[in-house]
């Protein structure tokens, strides 16, 4: 019974939200608070029981614990809220900082050592004897022409001439043309990709709804 | 002559036409009932400036009403006591006060006598104070007094007839009898040096001097004698000497009835032939004493009148008294016991009011900066010889006159003569040399060249500085940005049910329109081939499998998810689920249950463990990656993280077989290939995505850092097709899928088409618009 007073909620719900063909209309703002409201008590429950209450309160009780663990997190969570007070809210500025700090840190790292270095490495090795792929070096060399010429796009410094318009020299002009072509499959691929998505989710969304007024008929 | 009325408040002529006293700036005609009686003091027509020297001439009256009570019970205690005894003064200034005193008491005795339209201030009689203002006529060419106030006219070159009394008598009584002594020759003696170089036909000077009337030599000189003595007062000699510390009079003013200065009346004392109209008192009226100063004299004066001779009396004697003072008969009118007044005539003269000192009062002339055609004006002789016609300047220009001729010299050259050589030959000398200091400042301006010394580098810089400048100012005219045109509702309604019928009948057929693909992309045969060959490693392979999907793209990967992960079940693998999403923990509880319901000898709540919700994202990523116990605290179930992968023999990120990653994100799955892919580099990392998070992930396929990939609806029939399991492509949504792909296709072309189109013929969708 309740699977399927559940399921009648989704039925309700996915017309709600596909009533947007029409425009804007009440029923898919209902539908789309909803999501939002149950998205955000979710989340606090979330919150509260996985965070809060394993790392903040359960450590008090614990013999066992450090107090390097029990007394860092409470510091930093009383000096962030002292955010909500205009006196004291630059006490609230040292574990932003220290969020801010350790999060850049970790995300330049990580973009250093598991996105440049691995992307320099292929690009290399598209050129390698020892490449064994489909692609060969042909497409080391498209891949690496598109990744130069792209790169020449967003290159927008170019020297001032007294009486002339500022512009590039001529070669960057071309490849910046090229590169602008690259960009635009990549854009076209990623559209491509989000119509895929979204067109997979409506078939989706529809076979849910022939399924369910299947479950009705006799 | 001009009219002129006597201010009542300080006694100072003005013109009749003024409405108040040009020096005090009090009401001349209180009661302007009848306008300014013409006077005719002096037939010569003088200027404005000359005829305020009549200053010293008048002196007004107070009436006995206008005195005040005390001054009136002062009067008459002093009436009651003797006048016979001396005045004797207290202090030297009373003393030489005194003797004038007694000889105008005496005076003013003898104009009693004589009460033939005497306007002297002393006629005083007890009975009537005043009898003289009385009914009495004003003479003819008198100067007009002032109502509250009244008025003597002695001046000099007068008719005879207009004299007073008592100086036509002291006239006659020269004329009569004249003195042994030898006249002074007026001009050379007594006439003041300064005065007497005066030429008589001044080259340059104002009309105003050159215009003074011809007039017989010793009237003339008496009267600018007069007019020098009022020169010597650069103030104003009525306020100056008032204004002194010592409440005395000045040196250089001459009060009334006083010792004139040895040094300004050598001339005038030492020569007893003179005519009435030299021996004519000195400027009086403009040293008038003040009230206070008045009030203090005749306290005294009333206060020494005892049996005591006077004491301290300087030596004034009849030889060092002027001549008129000597023809007074002051023995005589004492002795007649005629009692003189007690009050001096000049307290007499005190105006009822306090008198307004004029401040900006402009003098006629300032001492020591006479100018030097006046400094020569003509001597006697030549004055009379000049005799140039009386000039008749506008009012505006007279009054303008003393402005422009007393103050001609300017305040530098003081200065200048206060300067004191420094060095040579004339150090210590002052005002030596004042010219050359400026001579020896002027030097010629130096000479700048106007052109720029630049060279062509700089001139180049130059240019593209203006064409900075000029291209910031320059207009830029903008791209005219055309209407976005959106689509109407009924097109956008139209192309919905157009696809959702499509759709609609795809599902329905559940025939796709095209064969199923046969050809695998290379990452999805190294998924498949990963997967079914976990086994092979490990017995109950242990897979981390992170799930970071929002629920609205849970369908598309639902289907190769759900069977990625029934071929590892059926694989005994160790399942950890774990997410950066906090939606995403039910949704990995979602996945597995489904799947274990096609795996029943699967125990999910023995053989997986859902960690549940990782805080942080990258953050808590690289923290899992290194620590797994620590940065997990709890599982979903709420029970020990650490307790729970220690029953499943994981320690660390490297005890995983592999790591499969449900995404729907590229940027997800980006946090999680570079902060846990680093770290876990030996072992498979298979990724099964949307289709829009692909072109995000294939590039780190390309370059190993993701050892296999599906994607969206696509990868999971490839998968499905890769692991032969029957039943499983779900050939409806694939039916669906290729036409809704197609439909879409078209209309993306169909709406180029017509962008192209529109973009080819814009005049003519203009025109058909107008």
């Amino acid at each position: 019974m309740s699977d399927a007073l559940w399921t009648l909620v989704a039925f309700l719900l996915t017309l709600a939200v596909l009533s947007y063909a029409i425009g804007d209309n009440p029923l898919f703002r209902i539908a789309i608070y909803t999501f939002v409201g149950v998205s955000a008590g979710y989340l606090a429950v979330v919150l509260i029981n996985h965070i809060l209450i394993p790392k903040l309160i359960a450590p008090l009780s614990n013999p066992n614990a450090s107090w390097g663990i029990i007394v860092i997190p409470w510091v930093l969570s009383l000096l962030l809220l002292t955010r909500l007070m205009p006196r004291l809210s630059f006490l609230g500025s040292l574990p932003l900082a220290f969020l801010v700090g350790v999060g850049a840190a970790v995300i330049i790292n990580g973009a250093l050592f598991g996105t440049l270095f691995g992307q320099v490495r292929a690009a290399g090795l598209s050129f390698s004897p020892l490449q064994q792929k489909s692609i060969g070096w042909m497409g080391g060399v498209i891949l690496l022409f598109g990744t130069i010429t792209t790169l020449l796009y967003f290159q927008f410094t170019a020297r001032r001439v007294p009486g002339k318009s500022i512009s590039r020299p001529p070669w960057v002009e071309v490849a910046a043309k090229i590169g602008q072509a690259f960009i635009a499959i990549t854009l076209g691929a990623f559209f491509a990709g989000v119509i895929q998505t979204s067109l997979t989710v409506l078939i989706t969304r529809l076979d849910f709804i022939l399924q369910f007024l299947n479950t009705l008929l006799p | 002559m001009m009219d002129t009325v006597i201010c009542p408040q300080c006694g100072s002529v003005n013109p009749s036409e003024n409405e108040r006293c040009q020096w005090c700036l009090a009401p001349l005609h209180p009661d302007q009932e009848s306008g300014p009686v013409p006077s005719e003091t002096s037939p010569i027509d003088l200027p404005d400036w000359l005829k305020e020297a009549d200053v010293v001439l008048t002196r007004p009256e107070s009436t006995e009403e206008e005195l005040p009570d005390w001054l009136l019970a002062l009067r008459q205690a002093g009436e009651s006591s003797s006048l016979e005894e001396p005045i004797r003064p207290e202090s030297e200034a009373e003393g030489f006060l005194a003797p004038d005193l007694e000889k105008i008491l005496s005076l003013g005795v003898e104009r009693e006598e004589t009460p033939a339209e005497s306007s002297s201030p002393l006629e005083q009689s007890e009975s009537e104070p005043f009898p003289a203002r009385k009914g009495q006529s004003q003479p003819k060419g008198e100067t007009t007094l002032a109502p509250t106030a009244s008025s003597e006219v002695v001046s000099t070159g007068q008719p005879e007839d207009e004299l007073p009394d008592w100086l036509r008598a002291l006239q006659e009584e020269e004329e009569g009898s004249p003195t042994t002594e030898t006249p002074i020759e007026i001009g050379e003696e007594t006439t003041p040096q300064f005065f007497a170089d005066v030429p008589s036909e001044v080259e340059g000077g104002p009309e105003w001097i050159t215009g003074l009337p011809s007039a017989s030599t010793e009237d003339k000189g008496f009267e600018i004698s007069e007019a020098a003595l009022e020169v010597q007062e650069p103030e104003t000699s009525a306020t100056n000497w008032a204004e002194s510390p010592e409440g005395e009079p000045s040196s250089t003013v001459i009060p009334p009835f006083t010792e004139i200065p040895e040094d300004l009346t050598a001339w005038y004392e030492g020569e007893p032939t003179f005519t009435p109209e030299e021996q004519t008192p000195p400027p009086t009226m403009s040293s008038q004493p003040t009230a206070e100063d008045a009030l203090s004299m005749a306290l005294s004066s009333a206060e020494e009148e005892g049996d005591e001779p006077p004491l301290g009396i300087p030596p004034f004697n009849e030889e060092e008294y002027a001549a008129w003072l000597d023809q007074l008969n002051l023995e005589e009118t004492l002795t007649e016991g005629e009692v003189p007044p007690t009050t001096p005539a000049f307290i007499e003269e005190v105006p009822t009011e306090t008198t307004l000192i004029p401040e900006e009062v402009v003098p006629p002339f300032i001492e020591g900066e006479l100018p030097q055609w006046l400094a020569e004006s003509p001597t006697d002789e030549s004055v009379e010889a000049t005799a140039a016609p009386t000039a008749e300047l506008p009012e505006w220009l007279e009054a303008m006159r003393p402005v422009e001729a007393v103050a001609p010299i300017p305040a530098q050259e003081s200065e200048e003569d206060t300067r004191i050589e420094t060095s040579g030959p004339l150090a210590g000398y002052q005002g030596v040399l004042p010219g050359e200091p400026e001579a020896l400042r002027y030097s010629r301006p130096p000479v700048h060249a106007v052109r720029l010394n630049v060279s062509e580098k700089q001139r180049a810089y130059v240019a593209l500085l203006e064409s900075l400048v000029s291209a910031e100012s320059t207009p830029i005219s903008l791209r005219v940005q055309k209407p976005v045109s959106t689509t109407s509702p009924v097109l956008r309604l139209a192309v919905t049910i157009l696809l959702l019928v499509i759709l609609l009948l795809g599902l329905i057929s559940g025939a796709p329109i095209s064969p199923l693909p046969s050809l695998f992309p290379a990452e999805a045969v190294t998924f498949a081939t990963t997967i079914n060959t976990l086994a092979s490693t490990h017995p109950a392979p242990r897979v981390l499998v992170g799930v970071e999907v929002d629920a609205g793209f849970l369908p598309e990967i639902r289907t190769a998810s759900v069977n990625v992960l029934v071929d590892l079940m059926r694989q005994n693998a160790r399942l950890v689920f774990i997410t950066t999403q906090s939606n995403a923990s039910v949704l990995a509880l979602t996945l597995a249950q489904q799947a274990a319901q096609q795996v029943p000898e699967y125990v999910l709540s023995e053989q997986s463990l859902n960690l549940g919700y990782l805080a942080g994202e990258a953050t808590g990523l690289a923290a899992f990656a290194r620590q797994p116990q620590l940065a997990v605290t709890t599982t979903l179930d709420g029970q020990m993280a650490s307790n729970a992968l220690s029953l499943l023999g994981i320690t660390g990120l490297q005890d995983f077989d592999a790591i499969l990653l449900v995404t729907d994100s590229g940027e997800r799955a980006r946090a999680w290939l570079e902060q846990v892919r680093p770290l876990f580099s030996e072992r498979p990392l298979l990724v099964i995505t949307s289709a829009q998070a692909a072109p995000y992930l294939t590039p780190y396929v390309q370059s190993g850092q993701v050892n296999g990939l599906i994607s969206g609806l696509v990868g999971s029939m490839t998968y499905t097709r890769l692991t032969q399991k029957v039943g499983g492509e779900n050939l409806s949504l694939w039916s669906a899928y290729q036409m809704g792909i197609l439909t879409i296709a078209l209309l993306i072309l169909l709406g180029g088409l017509t962008g192209t189109l529109q973009a080819i013929f814009p005049a003519s969708k203009t025109t058909s618009r107008r």
